[in-house]
């Protein structure tokens, strides 16, 4: 069995990747969570919450190792600037919802959050015939593919092939140069610099439950 | 999986389709520039009711707190006496959401549901006394709600009360964008009071309303493999399910928000369509087309400047991906009727 490099492009020009609430704040971080791309590859399997296939799928997805890329796209009229991500918040109001004493509230307000003019490439390293099975599912996908919220659709195909090297897997997004930020799964501890409790350890509704990885978040070098 | 995608180039003039918590039209930073924007649930809700319109029998689903009554009328109707029918109440709205404390004869929270739906509660309760079987029920005999449910199949739904009760739509919507920089603006007005006297001055009110001027683009999908499938509409009949996409199609395309409707009345039509069928893959948005705002040059206008970069990133998409297409018809090229004939020869 050899290592591979499945390689994503996360291109669309609203994104969300909620890292907590669901309720009154919907947040983004500045990153794809792990469990977004294992919920993303799972969709593309067809792979339903709490299904049946969920724990042999995600035992299998949790022992790759993913790097997260982020490239600053190129500014749309001056020529060798670039553009930021940019936070967008949106307003939204729920009629007659419930509240957690019981009883009704009549309009609850709520801010959901995206991500605007955000690029990024997804690198999952790990064994060759499951990159290979995910890869072909993202291709042709059961299940429509979207960035975090039904509304947030690719304006490019997700899928960018299967590498035998890292550097080949990064190269679309290393080349550009200057301004690339990253957030990889480090192996030793002293490599990274946060903690992130997102590693999907179950999806059903009444049983999510997530555990830590540690990564590190930076300039990519 | 087969799926369907629009694209959808529609130019509003003075409108206020979508507003923000202080009354401005939402906007959005895109390619680092501000853009006009009606958030996807503000259009879709529309498109719903608009599908009802030309296919009532299809699209059944409402959304209601309204039905208390029904349930009752469907036990009385399966031999149930009054003292038995609050005791099913309480047991069936443990499943559908509670209901309302303040007046027994809704539910406190929306229910997306349908006539069909209602009957299969009634029924089981009828069989069983209770309604544990449900979540069952729904799991293995799902399509028999779906007979008339075409909109919740659609555009989905979620049931906080029983998590078996969820249907992922078949149908997706970005938001609608504007092609190019939009800046909102101010609205200034005043009203005469009819009967003042007339030597004095002034007006009775004042007051200010933002507004915007945009050419959209406008984006929606549909999941033809998962529309078909026994969740959602494979209970239906083939010619049934080209209607429902008929009418889909056709809402998407004419349905427009009716914010300010008497004040600003942005009742436009579609300018180009661009509809896609792909055997494979998964629905991509022309957006990027877009990132370099669109701007006025010489005689042709943003319309028009707003087509050709999207016909060119349709290009690029086919070019450089190899994304072919099974169907590519255009309105203008051809009419809405025969778009939609075209469309619909590629349901299952």
């Amino acid at each position: 069995m050899s290592i591979k490099y499945l390689a994503l492009r996360l291109r669309g020009w609203l994104q969300s990747w909620g890292t907590h609430g669901t309720q009154y704040n919907r947040d983004t971080g500045f990153f794809p969570t792990k469990s977004a791309i294992a919920g993303l590859c799972a969709s593309a399997l067809g792979i339903g919450r709490g299904s049946p296939g969920e724990p042999g799928f995600l035992e299998q997805f949790n022992r790759l190792k993913m790097d997260v890329l982020r490239k600053r796209k190129p500014h749309p009229r001056w020529e060798g600037e670039t553009i930021d991500i940019n936070l967008l918040s949106d307003y939204h109001t729920v009629r007659d919802t419930k509240k957690a004493g019981g009883g009704s509230k009549d309009c609850h307000p709520y801010t959901c959050f995206f991500l605007t003019d955000a690029d990024f490439g997804v690198i999952l390293e790990g064994e060759e015939d499951f990159l290979n099975r995910v890869g072909d599912a993202l291709r042709d996908p059961k299940w429509i593919l979207y960035f975090g919220r039904k509304c947030c659709l690719p304006s490019g195909p997700v899928y960018q092939g299967v590498y035998t090297t890292r550097e080949e897997a990064e190269r679309e997004f290393t080349e550009a140069g200057a301004g690339i930020m990253t957030q990889r799964d480090t192996e030793e501890f002293t490599e990274g610099n946060d903690n992130i409790f997102d590693v999907p350890l179950s999806f059903a509704r009444a049983d999510r439950r997530y555990a830590k990885r540690r990564v590190y978040t930076g300039p990519y070098k | 999986m087969k799926h369907l995608e629009l694209h959808i180039l529609q130019s509003f003039p003075v409108t206020c389709l979508n507003r923000d918590d202080l009354g401005s039209p939402k906007t959005a930073i895109f390619g680092g520039v501000q853009r006009a924007r009606v958030s996807s649930q503000c259009w879709k809700s529309v498109v719903r009711l608009m599908a009802r319109e030309y296919s009532p029998e299809l699209f059944r689903g409402k959304r209601t707190k309204l039905v208390v009554e029904p349930i009752t009328q469907g036990l009385i109707k399966r031999g149930f006496k009054e003292e038995e029918i609050a005791e099913a109440l309480k047991d069936i709205s443990g499943k559908i959401g509670e209901i309302d404390k303040k007046a027994a004869t809704k539910l406190s929270t929306l229910l997306f549901t349908t006539d069909q739906e209602i009957d299969l509660i009634c029924d089981t309760y009828a069989k069983n006394r209770n309604v544990k079987d449900l979540d069952k029920i729904f799991k293995e005999d799902h399509y028999n709600i779906m007979k008339d449910a075409a909109d919740i199949a659609l555009f989905g739904r979620m049931v906080a009360s029983s998590p078996e009760l969820k249907i992922e739509g078949a149908a997706v919507f970005s938001h609608a964008l504007s092609t190019h920089k939009a800046d909102n603006e101010i609205d200034y007005f005043t009203a005469v009071d009819d009967e003042q006297e007339e030597d004095i001055t002034g007006a009775g009110h004042i007051g200010t309303l933002e507004f915007n001027s945009a050419t959209y683009y406008r984006f929606c999908a549909v999941n033809m493999d998962e529309l078909s499938d026994d969740k959602h509409l494979g209970v239906m009949s083939k010619e049934e399910r080209k209607e429902v996409l008929a009418s889909f199609i056709r809402s998407v395309l004419l349905a427009v928000p009716i914010a300010r409707r008497n004040s600003m009345n942005g009742n436009t039509l579609p300018g180009y369509v661009l509809c896609v069928v792909r055997e494979k893959g998964h629905p991509v948005q022309l957006i990027n087309a877009f990132e370099k705002p669109i701007t006025q040059y010489k005689d042709s206008g943003i319309f028009d400047r707003s087509k050709d970069a999207m016909l060119t990133e349709y290009d690029n998409l086919e070019k450089n991906w190899g994304m072919t297409a099974a169907l590519k018809a255009a309105i203008p090229d051809i009419s809405l009727d025969k778009l939609i004939e075209k469309a619909t020869a590629y349901v299952d």
